[in-house]
């Protein structure tokens, strides 16, 4: 339908028909002209000769009447020079050439040609083929004098000739014809500026024809000539404007446009490959798991290199099993590199039809889920923890009550000891509950304070008898700087204890032997401020921002080697949050970390 | 260096070793060597007090590292381990007991609160730990595992003589 792009677009069209038919007018015109040239050449050469014949005759007669027929001879070949012709000849009435310019003909019976004969008058005229296959034209007529006849004269001219016609044509032609040639130019030049907005617009129209996508067509006003190029601008500005093109309805391929576009969006990748396993879609968040931003370089091959080189697949994994495996199949991958962890779940699914018939290709999702396998670690860490946190006071419980039953002779200090000791494990564990038992409130949103009125310096004091063995068993220093007297403030007791031993507790564990920690209070204008201050292996930069988010521990082998749950510090800075106050960190590795918890005063 | 070759003989002939049972008199004459390598200081102590009562002569390290300067001291006759211990832990300081000659044949006690991700027939298999005594546990139970483990070694020690 569309392959003749080659016929002549439509002004072109219009000028060469216009062209023709000028043309074939123009040659029309020509042929008439050289008619009308050759009828004038003929009635002109006519009347001469008859104006010749009738000089020729009259001369004749009188040389007759004068002289009788002694110089006829010589007066004919004398009329022959002087007019050009073929030949002169006076015929006797009993049909004998009385004289001819051919002087053999003298005396011998005149010839009696045949061809075409006209008459006009007394003077008659032979059209006839010559013995040499020229055509000859004979006029005729008779020599006369009164009554007297003294023969027929006869005058033989050649017919007029080509070059005769050409030259007449040649006259008159170039009024005829080059007018009419001037006026097709002209008209030519009008009918382009008549149609060139045509053109433009015959041009989109064509470029709209062939384009595969409408939509990808670009409409263009064109030059103002007339209303039809005003009403196709007002047609190209109204699409332009609305970003639509109504003028087909929506194609296929639009449609498709419209499914790539939903599937760029998702967040798992989504690719899709055809019979052969190369890849003919890669979404937008596929390429960017692969690292690889452009389709092209994703599409045409196969996708399981891509998947081998970011995520060292092995070949047992099921993806790479065989592609006509009638199953789905899944691996979780993961970049083993542990600065730059990634964990991927990959999936292979069959591309089916609407019926479930098997098209032979494939639809791969990829989904990044890096989050719930660090989330998964913490908690894996978390239970690993709460298990020896469990255990531990457990195992002192059961090992001292055991012991205290089974033995029958006890020294009462020994005993009383052993009493204390399984009193400071039962605490130790009631403590862990609590955390945990509080930490699921946190993370329920419940928990919640109970404020009283309370000495803080006493509380500080308290909270710091519980921590002081800790200290002491490695030869910490542990100094107080607290002013000498603060006024009551109303907290939550019980929360506020927990959270400063859980502080000075890290501080502690977190502290190489012989370190330094410091606890400080004092009292702004609005807030009680409580520092606690060590000299232990500190925190990294990377780490900070995580501290105080639930189970999370420290990456450091020597805080990894203490006991611990990750819950202390978070717990602390929701109770010092729902104190209205704040807990803050600065730390640096190696040097030592300060805490600092504000409470508002009112 | 006397204790260390006294231990070693005592070990190889004392016949108490096999008639030992359950339970080794306080007062019958030289004492077994007990290594405890434990973090928490309330197990050491209930530890200590029960195997001191049953007649061995206990000595007490805080982590894996001490424990392994301990032994190297020493020669002991069983080694109690716990396994989730700071600076050294106690399968680092198995592995390198029963990497040495003089520890080859010492049995070795672990105590842990991972009892469910510890494969004790693997831990046995490679690092030839006897028992591994998931906490909370018994007193008793320790002790007589101590006894029981030291009859075992002792028995093993006289029939390879023997042979």
């Amino acid at each position: 339908m569309l392959g003749k792009t080659h016929v002549l677009r439509l002004p072109q069209r219009v000028t060469a028909y216009y062209l023709l038919f000028g043309l074939a007018a123009i040659v029309w015109l020509s042929i008439g002209i050289v008619f009308a040239a050759n009828s004038v050449i003929s009635s002109r050469a006519e009347t001469s000769r008859i104006n010749q014949l009738g000089r020729a005759a009259s001369t004749i007669a009188i040389e007759y009447l004068r002289h009788g027929d002694e110089n006829i001879q010589s007066i004919v070949e004398e009329i022959r020079r002087q007019n050009s012709l073929n030949y002169c000849a006076i015929v006797t009435p009993d049909a004998n050439y009385a004289a001819h310019t051919s002087r053999e003909q003298i005396g011998k019976t005149a010839s009696v040609p045949t061809g075409s004969r006209t008459m006009r008058g007394n003077i008659e005229r032979m059209r006839y083929v010559d013995v040499n296959s020229r055509i000859v034209l004979e006029y005729r007529t008779p020599i006369q004098a009164g009554n007297k006849v003294f023969g027929t004269l006869r005058l033989g001219v050649p017919e007029p000739s080509l070059g005769n016609l050409l030259m007449a044509v040649a006259e008159c032609a170039p009024l005829a014809v080059m007018g009419p040639i001037l006026l097709m130019g002209v008209g030519v030049v009008v009918i382009r500026r008549m149609v060139t907005p045509v053109t433009d617009v015959e041009n989109q129209l064509r470029v709209a024809a062939t384009t595969p996508s409408i939509d990808h067509v670009q409409l263009a006003p064109v030059k103002v000539r007339g209303p039809a190029t005003i009403g196709w601008n007002r047609l190209v500005n109204r699409c332009t404007d609305q970003k639509r093109f109504e003028l087909v309805a929506a194609s296929p391929d639009r449609h498709q446009q419209r499914f790539r576009n939903a599937l760029n969006s998702l967040a798992d990748g989504i690719a899709v490959t055809d019979t052969e396993g190369d890849v003919i879609f890669a979404s937008r968040s596929l390429r960017a798991l692969l690292g690889d931003s452009e389709e092209d370089h994703i599409t045409g091959g196969p996708l399981e290199p891509h998947l081998q080189r970011k995520w060292s697949i092995t070949g047992e994994s099921p993806l790479l099993q065989d592609q006509r495996n009638q199953r789905a199949v899944a691996d979780e991958l993961e970049v083993p590199d542990e600065a730059a962890y990634q964990a991927v779940r990959i999936a292979r699914h069959l591309v089916r039809t609407t019926d479930g018939a098997l098209t032979g290709g494939h639809v791969w999702t990829i989904k990044d889920i890096t989050q719930q396998k660090l989330a998964q670690r913490t908690r894996d860490q978390f239970v690993n923890t709460a298990t020896h946190e469990l255990r531990t006071p457990l195992a002192n419980i059961k090992a001292y009550a055991e012991t205290l039953t089974l033995t029958e002779v006890i020294d009462p200090e020994q005993q009383k000891e052993f009493l204390n000791t399984i009193n400071t494990e039962a605490s130790r564990l009631a403590r862990f509950v609590d955390d945990l038992l509080n930490v699921n409130s946190m993370e329920v949103g419940s928990l919640t304070i109970d404020r009283t009125e309370t000495d803080i310096l006493k509380l500080l004091g308290e909270v710091s008898e519980k921590v002081r063995s800790q200290m002491d068993q490695k030869h910490i220093s542990f100094d107080k700087a607290l002013p000498a007297k603060l006024s009551n403030v109303h907290v939550d007791k019980d929360k506020i204890a927990a959270a400063l031993v859980n502080l000075l507790g890290n501080a502690a564990k977190y502290t190489p032997n012989g370190g330094h920690v410091s606890l400080r209070s004092r009292v702004t204008e609005t807030a009680l401020v409580i520092e606690i201050s060590d000299t232990g292996y500190g925190i990294t930069e990377d780490e900070l921002p995580m501290v105080f988010e639930k189970f999370f521990r420290s990456e450091d082998p020597r805080v990894q080697r203490e006991a611990g749950t990750g819950l202390g510090l978070s717990l602390a800075h929701e109770v010092a949050r729902l104190h209205g106050g704040n807990l803050t960190v600065r730390s640096e590795l190696d040097k030592g970390t300060t805490l600092t918890m504000t409470l508002p005063l009112a | 260096m006397s204790d260390q070759d006294e231990a070693v003989a005592k070990g190889a002939s004392d016949p108490r070793g096999r008639q030992a049972g359950h339970e080794i008199p306080p007062d019958s004459g030289k004492r077994f060597r007990v290594l405890i390598v434990e973090d928490n200081p309330a197990m050491v102590q209930v530890v200590r007090f029960n195997l001191e009562r049953s007649g061995y002569e206990v000595s007490h390290a805080r982590n894996g590292q001490e424990g392994w300067t301990c032994a190297l001291k020493q020669q002991f006759d069983v080694i109690i381990v716990d396994d989730q211990m700071p600076v050294m832990t106690g399968l680092e300081l198995t592995e390198r007991l029963v990497a040495t000659e003089r520890y080859a044949h010492v049995p070795i006690i672990m105590l842990t609160a991972r009892q469910l991700e510890l494969d004790a027939k693997h831990l046995h298999d490679t690092l030839r730990i006897e028992v591994l005594l998931p906490k909370p546990f018994s007193p008793v139970e320790l002790v007589k595992t101590v006894g029981e483990c030291l009859a075992v070694r002792a028995n093993q020690v006289s029939a390879s003589y023997a042979v």
